[in-house]
């Protein structure tokens, strides 16, 4: 079985990472050995499942594995494959100098995190043993700088392993073997963004994204009575269906302004418990997303 | 509510990404003006329909006038890449090394990248500003981040960067590789030699070039990085935090909160954005939706779902102790005037029934 990526992104606050780990859930379902991959430091994915961060990755479920990936933790994984020697690893990080170096040294932490996201399919640098690897990436302008490290690098120096390999980074990241998945709100801002940045990726990578409007309310046919009773009730119930009422009419406005595009949706789930949502989700894509 | 635009010249939004930091931040600069201040609110990164309503154009770094406001505001999108170079162009000593710095390449992977120059160029900005004495507030919207946090650590990780030690090293090392094995100690020569292993000659000449432009503006930066540091803890200075109303936005939020107190930075309000729906929680039965089942299900549904989430920001709120702010969820996008001006006459309302909001 051929090695799959996925990369979710979109604007902060529109459940990118309860997308993402729906989408390694699934994955895991149909038996793929799955990575789900927190960037920085282990936060919200490990909260969600209830998992102390510890070095390397662990399993949360069936097929199910958890990491969290650092720019710092990926350049000393991938030194110490190349240099085997512990010693000389050690002295190369804990060297004062190189340490300053490394937090500040531009691109060097994306592209570390890209290298080793990419490594299994270029098949250089440490193993990466999974079917599918699912990045809960960060949201759309540090994104960005992920993507356009690998490149930026590449462009400039094209000579030596550095030149060479993140030319093969880039073109794994804009292969067919590698997905993204943009995600917003049924709101007018967030889907903003989200096209905005589906035009970048077009344009700047020629990188084709899939659209995901996350949080869709559907009533199916009581829609229409809606307005009626929205005139007609009164006080809080009154209040009530007019929330309803305008939520319905804001995510017509969206379905308008993303004429000629294919978002896929995923519906409001209204629960507290967000593993549960994450369950809920991940059935709603086996059942209603073909791919 | 109103005492927090009285005692502070300066007003500074931060929160994690996506609870609505450029939203309120826009909204606090108009009731502001509205009260007879002169007022800047520097954006960053606005929606379109926010920056045409504030008359901002997106890709010109000006102070403009926001039309039609009932006071003096004005605004302006942060150029970060623009005001970094102006920055190098003015401090720099020799114009020639600082238009060699601007040409590197790594350099322009840099400006738009890396972590903490869009805090620092933010900040810059702010130092100028304010040195100009225009206007009686500024409030400040700040660069989207992951965690509420990273923007305090943004100039620590940024005047990183201009370790002296590091430029030296990186400069001398690479222009003269005899000298190092002198200089050096033996484990930092086996460190640059597993380095250019790694990456190659080419890199480490184009590293070297870009360190040797950074010598030349190190202590204007380093110098500029405290003057920041120092503004941002007057007591005129005042932080409000801006968050969600998940469990990991909250989570987010108080960590933040109890490290910018230890800090020495003046916290004042924690904002809960789209806290509470417009119609209440409440024990609505099957006859007030005149039977319609259907209805009062999906009632019943969003009913318990704002209930426990109620139960979570009570929990919340016990933890911190700064006065907060509950912002009613609304019912549609916010990007007028209109809109950012109904949102403190919602707040406003609630604070005089006593409801949303303590100490405030």
């Amino acid at each position: 079985m051929e090695m799959n990526l996925k990369i979710v992104t979109g604007k902060g606050g529109v459940g990118k990472s309860i997308v993402a780990a729906a989408l390694a859930l699934r994955a895991a379902k149909e038996g793929k050995k799955t990575l789900l991959v927190e960037l920085g430091e282990p936060g919200f994915l490990h909260f969600l499942f209830h998992h102390s961060p510890r070095e390397g990755y662990q399993k949360v479920s069936e097929n199910l594995y958890l990491d969290c990936w650092s720019g710092e933790g990926s350049l000393r994984e991938y030194v110490h494959h190349w240099v085997r020697l512990q010693k000389v690893v050690s002295l190369f990080f804990d060297n004062p100098v190189m340490k300053s170096f490394i937090k500040t040294a531009p691109g060097l932490r994306e592209l570390a995190i890209m290298g080793k996201f990419t490594s299994g399919i270029r098949e250089w640098g440490p193993p990466l043993p999974f079917d599918e690897v699912v990045m809960d990436s960060y949201s759309t302008g540090h994104f960005l700088s992920l993507l356009r490290a690998p490149r930026g690098i590449y462009e400039m120096i094209r000579s030596g392993p550095m030149g060479v390999q993140s030319r093969r980074i880039f073109e794994v990241l804009k292969g067919p073997l590698t997905q993204y998945f943009l995600v917003a709100l049924p709101e007018q801002m967030p889907v903003q963004e989200m096209k905005e940045l589906d035009q970048t990726l077009q344009k700047e990578f020629q990188i084709s994204a899939q659209m995901v409007i996350n949080k869709w309310l559907e009533i199916g046919s009581g829609e229409e009575r809606l307005s009626q009773l929205a005139l007609s009730l009164e006080g809080q119930a009154r209040e009530f269906s007019v929330f309803i009422k305008k939520r319905l009419q804001r995510q017509r406005e969206v379905l308008e302004s993303l004429k000629g595009d294919q978002p896929l949706f995923l519906p409001l789930v209204l629960d507290m418990d967000l593993l549960h949502v994450v369950q809920t989700l991940s059935s709603y894509m086996a059942e209603q997303w073909t791919s | 509510m109103d005492k927090l635009i009285e005692q502070h010249k300066i007003l500074i939004c931060v929160g994690s990404g996506g609870v609505g930091k450029t939203t309120f931040s826009a909204s606090l600069a108009l009731r502001s003006a509205q009260k007879g201040y002169k007022t800047l609110v520097l954006t960053i990164d606005p929606s379109k329909r926010l920056a045409t309503s504030l008359g901002l154009s997106l890709d010109k770094p000006e102070v403009v006038e926001v039309p039609k406001t009932g006071g003096k505001l004005f605004a302006s999108t942060l150029h970060s890449e623009k005001i970094f170079e102006e920055f190098i162009k003015s401090v720099s000593k020799n114009p020639l090394k600082a238009q060699k710095l601007l040409n590197n390449r790594l350099y322009r992977l840099m400006a738009t990248s890396l972590s903490g120059s869009q805090e620092f160029t933010s900040m810059e900005m702010l130092m100028s500003i304010i040195a100009k004495r225009e206007f009686d507030k500024v409030i400040l919207d700040t660069p989207p981040a992951q965690h509420a946090k990273d923007f305090l650590q943004a100039p620590e990780n940024f005047s990183n960067l201009f370790q002296e030690s590091v430029i030296k090293w990186f400069i001398r090392s690479y222009d003269n590789m005899g000298l190092v094995k002198k200089i050096f100690k033996k484990s930092t020569h086996l460190a640059l030699k597993v380095l250019q292993r790694l990456t190659g000659s080419e890199f480490m000449e184009e590293l070297s070039d870009f360190f040797e432009g950074l010598s030349d503006i190190r202590e204007a930066l380093l110098e500029e990085s405290q003057k920041v540091m120092c503004l941002l803890r007057e007591p005129t200075t005042g932080f409000v935090l801006v968050t969600g109303f998940d469990a990991s936005k909250l989570w987010d939020a108080l960590s933040f909160s109890s490290q910018i107190k230890k800090q020495g930075f003046g916290l004042r309000y924690v904002i809960l954005n789209r806290a509470f729906p417009q119609w209440k929680n409440g024990e609505l039965k099957l006859e007030d939706f005149g039977g319609e089942k259907w209805l009062f299900d999906l009632y019943v549904r969003f009913d318990r779902f704002y209930q426990k989430r109620k139960e979570v920001y009570l929990d919340f709120v016990k933890k911190v102790d700064v006065p907060y702010i509950l912002v009613p969820e609304m019912n549609k996008d916010i990007y007028g005037l209109e809109d950012l001006k109904k949102i403190w006459d919602k707040v406003q309302t609630l604070i005089d029934k006593g409801e949303g909001a303590e100490n405030a």
